[in-house]
């Protein structure tokens, strides 16, 4: 078997738990460099992990190493570059989310995608997720009839790095940050663009970028109300990532861990995808206990891609289309 | 054979229409509203219209140049479909299912269709001379009546199945049970009366109406499985599950458990009620059991598939 040389940009948090463990764990894979601007977190994942060279700029690791596929987890604005021209050298890219600053970046980016015939996956990871898995397949097999209408409301606590707060690296705030995921899940169950409708932006605790947004994403007849907002810094409350859809023939609501619903008049439930282990209705219902990484999963599929030709994977076109989405918003506000 | 059939979004229906693109059949799909038809594939013909209305019928044979229809259409009022919702009367179900069929078998006279297969149900095939008076039943007579009272010059056969499971079931209509005992590891709550059921897999009613198609036999014509019993019915579902949860023999429970069940629902113990199973007796006379033109699939084969597609649907 061959096997792919991979490089990773960006050494932290994200390589860390999402990519480095995946990678290391297929022996299609080796990762062969690692580049971060702090050499010394570049050093201790090599250590780690392996990894016989190190780099501090990620730029040089592309024009240096012979790779076959790269992952780039640094923040957006330095995403355009790398992606730009390793796709010019041929190598397969995983990029982390936000993809691009701006539409103009998503479209030459996927533009040298295209041009250079690479495979392209990108961080949007409910879709990995097993009860988003089952609501899409719900959906697309008839079960729940046609889709009318639905929800999403997504509160969690601001995020902890710094760059995130400024808009020449980030690329703007929680819509940038969160959104996106559930952009991306939207698009492929619906299959069409939404027109995006009564955008409101806000910065209740934040300066520089938005905490708050809430708008309607209209997909064909079926309007989806999304919600998205940073906590308080320092509040402890539990995150709400939840979804709600309601169809012709039944309606499911649903996030990462729970979900249920009603098809047809029969009654669904589950815990991260899994049916109860013990099951006395609403009274009692004992799950088994599951672990998911979406963000393995996302890099996992990315891996079965370059080996075997097969897997879920993101194309910098939806990587587009992302940013569309994210630009009308932030043209259709006033912040 | 191009092949007309009515109700052929319904659960035969599919069934039917998958099986016949195997075959060198064509089957075109007739149906009031041809939007987002689940499970059927996207190449296949498909016309709309209201059986009830003769022209909608002829103009279908005419437009596809079909030279056999397999009438399926029906309303039964158990599945809560949209028209039948709040109760349906007798006339409606006798609008649809007498007199639908009549404008079917019209149309086929008239456009001179060669074969039409009917699909009746198990207790409107002769051999039940004592049935029940129930209304579906009583309007499914009805209906095969009209093929041996008239004599149209197509040939025909009707089909009396017994009840119907398998893959494709978009309706639901055979969940509860694989849910309950899928949702239990150890010990399925018991759901279950000693009593017995005869089922016969959807996909063997479709190839027994493909063979009544090319072999007409101007009769009704039973399809019907092996008899078994309700407990080894919930004891093949947890064989087909991961992790063979234990299914108790609960003597009696047919006294008893409807109501305790609906006790519980009641109290909001459990979310689901009596009437989501059917309580009765569903076998047939052992005489008239694993009857067909083909060689029919166990209950095993048909728990498996059934278990599989349900499965494959996300829904266990």
């Amino acid at each position: 078997m061959t096997r792919n040389q991979v490089g990773i940009v960006g050494a932290g948090e994200i390589a860390e738990v999402g990519h480095l463990p995946v990678y290391s764990s297929h022996s299609s894979i080796d990762v062969v460099a690692v580049a971060d601007l702090n050499r010394e977190r570049a050093k201790t994942v090599a250590n780690d992990y392996g990894i016989s060279h190190i780099y501090e700029d990620g730029q040089s690791l592309i024009d240096q190493e012979p790779l076959d596929a790269i992952s780039i987890c640094t923040p957006p604005s330095t995403h355009r570059e790398f992606f730009i021209s390793a796709a010019e050298r041929g190598m397969d890219i995983f990029c982390e989310k936000p993809f691009a600053l701006s539409v103009q970046d998503a479209e030459r980016m996927h533009q040298a995608a295209s041009q250079n015939d690479i495979t392209t996956s990108i961080g949007y990871s409910p879709r990995y997720l097993r009860n988003y898995k089952k609501v899409a397949s719900y959906v697309n097999t008839g079960l729940l009839g046609e889709p009318l209408e639905g929800s999403v409301r997504c509160i969690v606590p601001p995020p902890s790095t710094s760059w995130r707060y400024d808009p020449d690296v980030s690329g703007g705030g929680i819509i940038t940050d969160m959104a996106p995921h559930w952009f991306d899940f939207y698009l492929e169950l619906f299959e069409t663009v939404p027109e995006v409708k009564d955008v409101n932006l806000n910065n209740i605790h934040t300066s520089d970028v938005e905490d708050y947004g809430s708008f309607e994403l209209s997909f064909g007849d079926v309007d989806i109300d999304m919600t998205f907002r940073w906590m308080k810094s320092g509040m402890t409350s539990k995150a709400i990532r939840e979804n709600k859809l309601v169809a012709e023939e039944g309606n499911v609501q649903f996030d990462r861990d729970y979900l249920e619903g009603n098809i047809t008049g029969n009654g669904v439930r589950f815990k991260r995808g899994k049916a109860p282990v013990l099951s006395l209705g609403p009274l009692l219902n004992v799950y088994p206990r599951v672990n998911e990484s979406s963000h393995q999963k996302a890099v996992s599929e990315f891996v079965e891609y370059l080996s075997k030709g097969t897997g879920d994977i993101v194309g910098s076109k939806r990587g587009l289309e992302v940013s569309r989405i994210k630009s009308r918003i932030y043209n259709g506000a006033d912040l | 054979m191009k092949v007309l059939v009515t109700g052929a979004t319904g659960f035969v229906g599919i069934n039917l229409i998958r099986s016949l693109t195997n075959t060198e059949h064509d089957p075109v799909v007739f149906a009031r509203d041809t939007n987002g038809m689940n499970g059927i594939p996207e190449e296949i013909s498909a016309v709309e219209g209201d059986i009830t209305q003769q022209g909608d019928v002829e103009r279908a044979l005419e437009k596809h140049g079909c030279d056999g229809i397999v009438h399926l259409a029906a309303i039964h009022g158990r599945y809560g479909a949209a028209e039948t919702q709040g109760g349906i009367d007798w006339d409606l179900m006798r609008e649809v299912n007498v007199n639908g069929s009549r404008s079917v078998f019209e149309a086929a006279e008239d456009y001179g269709v060669e074969t039409v297969v009917f699909a009746g149900t198990l207790k409107s095939h002769p051999y039940f001379e004592e049935a029940s008076d129930a209304d579906y039943i009583k309007s499914k007579r009805e209906a095969q009546s009209l093929l041996q009272n008239n004599e149209y010059e197509f040939d025909w056969t009707v089909v009396n199945p017994s009840t119907v499971v398998g893959p494709h079931d978009f309706r639901l209509a055979h969940f509860a049970m694989y849910q309950l005992i899928c949702s239990n590891l150890i010990l399925a709550p018991p759901m279950y009366i000693p009593k017995k059921i005869n089922f016969v897999h959807a996909r063997d009613v479709a190839d027994s109406i493909i063979h009544y198609l090319e072999n007409p036999t101007g009769a009704c014509e039973l399809v019907t499985g092996e008899n078994t019993t309700m407990r080894r019915y919930c004891r093949l579902i947890s064989g087909a599950k991961k992790g063979n949860c234990m299914i108790m023999p609960l003597p009696f429970a047919g006294l008893y458990l409807p109501f305790v069940l609906d006790m519980a629902n009641r109290f909001g113990l459990v979310p689901v009620s009596s009437s989501q199973f059917n309580w009765s007796d569903r076998s047939v006379p052992q005489e008239i059991a694993e009857c067909g033109p083909i060689e029919h699939k166990s209950t095993k084969e048909i728990v498996e598939d059934t278990h599989a597609w349900y499965s494959d649907a996300e829904l266990l």
